[in-house]
């Protein structure tokens, strides 16, 4: 009738296949047919997009009541304007015309209490592919879905868009803190791999030298901001403070060392992040393993709240009714062997799957 | 409900943010009782983005408890409830999962009717994104205001201001400028609009669906201008005309607009859960928001039990913390959306400041590894506390979820708008019921007693009761279709008594005499004893079991009777801590030196039996 296991979602895969999904945010026109080859820079698809309305207030431009805006007006609703253009002008008394410019290339949209409501030009919306590989789908007019063999690491946290480049490992373990004296010049274009983030000038550093992405065990929490403010891609795969990158995923990382990789860190519009992804030859042997799976005996698992937070381990077993944790509240879980040895029965709710 | 044999077993189903439980209620011996309940995380983000798989996990599990078959092959609900005992009767649910409605309010100044809507705006899971006064040019329709009303466009506007027969004149315009900055974008969408998926594949969204779609708005202002603000906007808008929020300087009429609210996060908001169409489909009465079917059964509480002083409901859940109170035919309430334990933390922290948080954690505790935690707690929203410290941070964070709730109460219902909320009380009530993952699933009562003490604050003798099988969301779906069920259920299952607090009104020095307690219980046994000011302490006494107390506070205390060392004599209910004294006085105030308060704590919890085990 139904299992005591708990399906979970695995956040680490070393070789499997991976599907993108790729859509615009409005209609338009898809650039590529199922069967194609892409590269992460190729368009696959674009639209074009409405320009960003702005409020002129005209009235406290010329100095004039809003009452008198319509009898200055130069310009129509609906009208097009080019860069420079005249909106309105009043004429001052001995010293010519006091005139208001459009201050970009744009449309009228509107008129209201001495303030016109200008549209910038439309603007070409292009969506790259994001992953190198084949096109397995398509949705007319709005995009298609590319796929992939590759390495898969879903982060907990990320910030930043999409880039690409190749993956350069510049810690010698998963615990060791990424310091803002291992951010080169030569890291130019690159994806960096650290195991904990704790100064800012890291952060800095990356932006200003043109890396790609970052990608870490964890992060001090007062860095979140930064990130976000820099808008440097970076992937947190374990969470926040000082806690190791997970084993598996370092050693998987450190492995493909100048292997080309993708890199997402939001979930924004339609993105699929934050995740990190290093492409790998395709193999059509590489197992397509769904991305939740009920929980087995001997699944390598992640365990995400404190006294265990960022442990390892191995389920031993999982127990058939809920089981007291060692706070005393009771909870469906498994028991699982830590890298110490230690067997610690974890609730469900507080393990992630890895590979 | 629709089915023609009579509705005696009913699946119910509350989808949280972060679990949705399950609830199986059954006609036992001729009476409506709770069966048995089950949990599963919700299912509404990547990958699997479907409401319905993680109800149907729970509903897998509530089969391996109850061993009786609820899904068919199909997975689908077996209704009517089958000769050999498989399915149900009816299926009903509710949920506080959809994300709050993004409301854009739109006045004309910046006190009065703004104040009003904002008021009337945290009633309802609705998050105030912008406010903007209109009637001063300078801060009007500044770029920023345009570029975000134009990029990110809200759920709502909400269009106030004016008095009724006050000029027309700046509300038309305002209404003009809203037609031009969204007259060519698409008009309301209220079903999720997905592109189609594949198996592998990461789910889809809604992709750039928010930026291109027209909000809803709702009038509340001047009733003069009604209709020519219908005439600038309803071609291009859907609008909503309710009474004016401020229909006079010194009147405020918030009732309509906040049903209307309401009403808006459930015709919009709830349609947007992913799944909710298969969800509609399962259930036998239209689906509710969590808060409505909390009002339901406060308000059921009260009027069913009556008691002169009222209820105040608190519920915690992950995203949104509710509080309500029902006295008579009164009813107040409050929505924080955003404000939980898990997706709600960052307001929570935001709005409190870390200090504020830190001041409910053991001495030696560290800000910095709280707030990481927290920030690790809010990444994995469905992860429950597994060590001391970390249920410990959770219920600073309930406290201070709580805290905010309770100043939003005392400043919109119990002291005023113009009066500060810093030294008011909370008004005595007969009953505090709570909820939450957080405080129905403490290890100890204790613990969750002290958090409810030290949030909520209750004043006089009051009862504490806990939803420990998290039904009355439920409960509350089904007082609307079938109140004798509900009754049933709410005075045989819906309560876990913690006990009854003395919690006198009153200061007094640390150790002096605060009141004289005598317990007689029914077996006779009596208990005497003093309790000092500033103590929490706990008297047992059973959950089924009755006592006659006796209080005598001193000259600085008052029990409710209105005066300090006025006594008192009532008949009490136990819990499962008993009676629970608080002297520390009301309002509680916290000191600067909160490594001494926070000693304090830990003393107050060792009182509460809530002790916790130190993990390895």
């Amino acid at each position: 009738m139904a299992t005591s296991s708990r399906p979970l979602e695995s956040r680490f895969s070393p070789v499997s296949h991976i599907v993108r999904r790729r859509v615009l945010p409005i209609p338009g026109d898809v650039m590529v047919r199922v069967g194609d080859r892409v590269q992460p820079d190729d368009i696959v698809a674009e639209a074009s997009i409405k320009g960003q309305l702005y409020p002129i207030d005209l009235a406290r431009a010329l100095k004039v009541s809003a009452r008198s805006v319509p009898g200055r007006l130069e310009v129509a609703e609906g009208q097009s304007v080019p860069e420079g253009g005249t909106l309105a002008s009043v004429r001052r008394l001995g010293i010519g015309k006091r005139q208001v410019r459009a201050p970009f290339g744009g449309t009228v949209q509107g008129i209201s209490e001495g303030i016109v409501f200008f549209r910038k030009e439309p603007q070409i919306c292009r969506l790259r592919a994001y992953l190198p590989g084949e096109v397995c789908e398509q949705y007319p007019g709005r995009g298609v879905a590319v796929r992939t063999v590759g390495c898969l690491v879903r982060g907990v946290w990320g910030s930043g868009d999409e880039a690409s480049g190749p993956l350069m490992t510049v810690v010698a373990g998963p615990g060791e803190t990424l310091t803002w004296q291992k951010v080169l010049l030569h890291h130019r274009a690159t994806i960096l791999m650290g195991g904990i983030i704790e100064d800012p000038r890291v952060l800095f550093r990356a932006k200003r030298f043109g890396v790609s992405g970052l990608v870490a065990g964890s992060m001090a929490p007062a860095l979140q901001a930064v990130c976000e403010g820099l808008g440097l891609p970076v992937v947190i795969s374990e969470g926040m403070g000082r806690i190791p990158m997970a084993e598996p995923i370092f050693g998987a990382l450190r492995s493909y060392d100048g292997f080309p990789a993708v890199i997402s860190g939001t979930d924004r519009d339609g993105r699929s992040g934050p995740e990190l992804i290093v492409p790998l030859t395709a193999d059509p042997e590489a197992p397509s393993q769904p991305v939740v799976r009920l929980l087995e005996a001997g699944a390598s698992v992640r365990l995400t709240r404190p006294p265990y937070l960022g442990a390892v381990g191995t389920v031993v077993s999982l127990a058939a009714t809920p089981q007291e944790t060692v706070i005393g509240t009771r909870s469906d879980g498994a028991e699982v062997r830590l890298p110490d040895g230690r067997r610690v029965f974890v609730p469900f709710s507080n393990m992630e799957l890895l590979g | 409900m629709g089915s023609q044999k009579p509705v005696e077993s009913i699946l119910a189903a509350d989808i949280g943010r972060a679990f949705t439980h399950v609830c199986l209620f059954d006609t036992v011996d001729g009476v409506s009782r709770f069966v048995a309940r089950a949990e599963s995380p919700s299912t509404l983000s990547e990958p699997e983005m479907d409401v319905t798989i993680g109800l149907r996990r729970a509903v897998r599990r509530l089969e391996y408890i109850i061993q009786r078959p609820l899904l068919d092959q199909d997975q689908q609900v077996i209704m009517p409830e089958q000769p050999s005992n498989a399915g149900v009767d009816a299926f009903l649910a509710t949920s506080s999962a959809a994300p709050p409605l993004q409301c854009v309010i739109v006045g004309l100044t910046d006190d009065l009717s703004l104040e009003s809507a904002r008021r009337a705006c945290s009633t309802a899971n609705v998050l105030v994104t912008h406010t903007l006064s209109v009637d001063t040019r300078a801060g009007g329709w500044s770029d920023q205001v345009v570029a975000s009303l134009h990029q990110t466009p809200p759920d709502v506007i909400l269009l106030v201001g004016g008095v009724d027969g006050g000029p027309v004149a700046p509300l038309e315009s305002a209404a003009r400028a809203l037609s031009i900055i969204y007259g060519e974008v698409q008009a309301p969408r209220t079903e999720g609009a997905q592109a189609p998926r594949s198996e592998g594949a990461q789910a889809p969204r809604a992709e750039g669906a928010q930026a291109e779609r027209r909000p809803l708005i709702v009038f509340a202002g001047n009733q003069e201008a009604r209709s020519p603000i219908s005439e600038i906007v309803s071609s291009l808008f859907e609008l909503r005309v309710v009474k004016n929020v401020r229909p006079s300087v010194y009147v405020e009429t918030p009732a309509e607009l906040q049903r209307e609210l309401s009403e808006l996060y459930e015709r919009i908001g709830l349609p947007r859960l992913p799944g909710y169409r298969r969800l509609s489909q399962w259930c036998t009465s239209p689906m509710i928001s969590t808060t409505r079917a909390l009002s339901n059964t406060l308000q059921f509480i009260a009027r069913r039990s009556a008691p002169s002083n009222g209820v105040l409901g608190a519920d915690v859940g992950g995203s949104t913390t509710f509080v309500g109170s029902a006295r008579g035919q009164a009813y107040q309430w409050t929505v924080g959306a955003n404000l939980g334990t898990s997706y709600g933390i960052s307001r929570v922290v935001d709005l409190s400041g870390l200090d504020n948080i830190s001041r409910w954690l053991p001495p030696g505790m560290s800000g910095e590894q709280a707030l990481a935690n927290l920030e690790n707690a809010r990444l994995r929203p469905h992860s429950i506390a597994q060590s001391t410290e970390d249920l410990l941070l959770v219920h600073a964070v309930v406290r201070q979820a709580l805290l905010l709730s309770m100043q939003h109460m005392q400043g919109a219902y119990w002291v005023g708008p113009d009066s500060s909320p810093d030294g008011a009380t909370t008004p005595a009530f007969d009953l505090i019921a709570a909820r939450g993952g957080a405080i129905a699933h403490t290890p100890h009562d204790g613990m969750a007693a002290l958090s409810l003490l030290d949030a909520l604050q209750p004043v006089g003798l009051t009862r504490l009761v806990v939803d420990w099988a998290s039904l009355w969301p439920q409960l509350g779906a089904i007082a609307a279709a079938a109140p004798l069920c509900a009754a049933q259920i709410l005075e045989r299952d819906a309560f876990r008594y913690l006990g009854t607090v003395i919690a006198p009104l009153g200061k007094g020095r640390r150790g002096t005499r605060a009141l004289h307690l005598r317990i007689v219980h029914d077996d006779g046994e009596v208990v005497e004893r003093e309790v000092s000011a500033g103590a929490v302490e706990r008297f047992p006494l059973g959950a089924d079991a009755y006592a006659t107390i006796e209080v005598r506070p001193s000259r600085n205390f008052d029990i409710g009777l209105g005066h300090g060392g006025v006594g008192g004599r009532a008949r009490v209910r136990g819990g499962s801590l008993g009676i629970i004294v608080d002297t520390r006085g009301r309002p509680l105030v916290i000191p600067r030196d909160t490594q001494r308060w926070r000693a304090s704590l830990q003393r107050w919890l060792r009182n509460l039996n809530g002790d916790v085990i130190q993990a390895p």
